[in-house]
């Protein structure tokens, strides 16, 4: 069975996208199918997974017109891309115009049924929606299509004010979807060494939801020469170690041959940085399955990471 | 409002509190059990009771109002002005957004023709 989860909050810059990315890696690595698809019309998901530009236009067509959608296969292992792009600014102008005149549009749950994995008979087990901040029918469109909502927050005040745009939007959408859940609020961005401001933001956004869902105890880290690294080389935060390790390798063979290394393409990020941040992800990821399974009860044990 | 002045957000995120504004989406593609299989006539546009279940508005008298009316004034059409009023402006914006879009598709192809196409003086 599959879930669908959204990644949304109603400002931009507090790690969406590379959040999305990162759980998405994540959980393919750990043995699960899954979608990713990217519904912000800059597209950037591309630099997390490292694909070619997207013009977006499958995916609008398919909310517009009730087409099929496209789907990147195997852009990792059990892990597939429905990508974004600039096409889908197109899409809230259709909405509206076509609202207007009394029409209804598809959105995006029938075609995001229709779509399988390749080469199997089975369904994914996750699909992560990938939001634009600024776009709000495109949001409310996932809204409408979504089981679960993670909304990633940085400690800002105005990152936190991106909670009560989200949560508006969040609310409206219910009219359409009544099944959609809070699953929990992520903090991204937490600079080393902030443990007193990380209690205290974490107490305000407890504060803030009302009880209404956690706040998850795993957190991602800023990292800036790590996140410099993953972008530039399309890398995930686990692939980001492995390179680290296999660097850290290739170094030593060549002291022990004595050889001259080629360092012209080196990592900015420190090994020890990349398995802090990968283990940031594979926390969360935890988490948000285990959530996923309380919600459901079901023992965790099932699809445990 | 929390101790700490923040706003208390847990009441929208399940369901209690309703939202400031309607979704902007559910009347294209309608409540789940009720999703219309092909276009809703235009002239139903300005009455709400043809359209199926929304969220209440800020403001909005939820549930009395309409039957009040339609009490108080038996032969009178049941028109919803919010409703019309924000139509309007939707369909305004569609518009410049298709300008926009059109002036920017427009601007885009000027500047790939070549110099040497372009007229001179």
């Amino acid at each position: 069975m599959r879930r669908i989860v959204a990644i949304a909050n109603g400002k931009g810059g507090v790690g969406k996208t590379t959040l999305t990315a990162g759980l998405a890696g994540q959980a393919a690595a750990a043995g699960l199918r899954v979608l990713v698809v990217d519904t912000d019309p800059q597209g950037n998901m591309r630099r997390d997974l490292g694909y070619g530009p997207q013009e977006g236009s499958s995916l609008g067509l398919a909310i517009t017109h009730g087409m099929p959608l496209e789907v990147t296969r195997g852009v990792r292992d059990r892990l597939d891309v429905v990508p974004g792009g600039p096409a889908l600014w197109d899409v809230a102008a259709a909405f509206t115009s076509r609202g207007a005149r009394g029409a209804s549009l598809p959105g995006l749950r029938p075609a995001l049924d229709r779509v399988r994995p390749e080469g199997t008979d089975d369904d994914y087990d996750l699909v992560l929606i990938d939001t634009p901040p600024g776009e709000p029918i495109l949001q409310e469109l996932v809204f409408a299509s979504s089981d679960y909502l993670i909304i990633p927050t940085r400690s800002d005040e105005a990152s936190l004010d991106g909670l009560v745009v989200v949560a508006q939007r969040f609310a409206a959408a219910r009219a359409v979807n009544p099944a959609l859940t809070l699953l929990g609020v992520a903090l991204f961005g937490v600079r080393a060494g902030s443990t007193r401001l990380i209690k205290r933001v974490r107490a305000a956004l407890q504060e803030t939801l009302g009880g209404a869902a956690p706040v998850f105890a795993a957190s991602i880290r800023h990292l800036e020469s790590a996140a410099v690294d993953m972008r530039s080389r399309g890398l995930l935060p686990y692939e980001l170690e492995q390179v680290h390790q296999a660097d850290k390798s290739a170094r030593i063979n060549r002291l022990r041959q004595k050889s001259k290394g080629d360092n012209g393409d080196s990592l900015l990020s420190r090994d020890s940085s990349a398995a802090r941040l990968a283990g940031d992800y594979a926390d969360l990821a935890d988490e948000m399955l285990a959530a996923i399974m309380q919600l459901e009860n079901r023992p965790t044990a099932e699809v445990a990471v | 409002m929390t101790k700490s002045g923040r706003p208390n957000l847990g009441g929208l995120f399940n369901g209690t509190t309703p939202p400031e504004r309607s979704s902007r989406i559910s009347d294209a593609l309608g409540p789940p059990s009720q999703r219309p299989p092909s276009a809703v006539e235009p002239d139903q546009v300005s009455q709400p009771a043809a359209v199926g279940p929304r969220a209440v508005r800020s403001g909005e008298q939820p549930t009395a109002a309409p039957a009040q009316a339609e009490h108080r004034w038996p032969g009178l059409p049941r028109i919803d002005p919010v409703r019309a009023v924000d139509r309007y402006f939707e369909v305004l914006q569609a518009v410049l957004n298709l300008n926009h879009a059109m002036a920017l598709g427009w601007a885009n192809a000027v500047k790939s023709v070549s110099g040497r196409v372009l007229p001179r003086r």
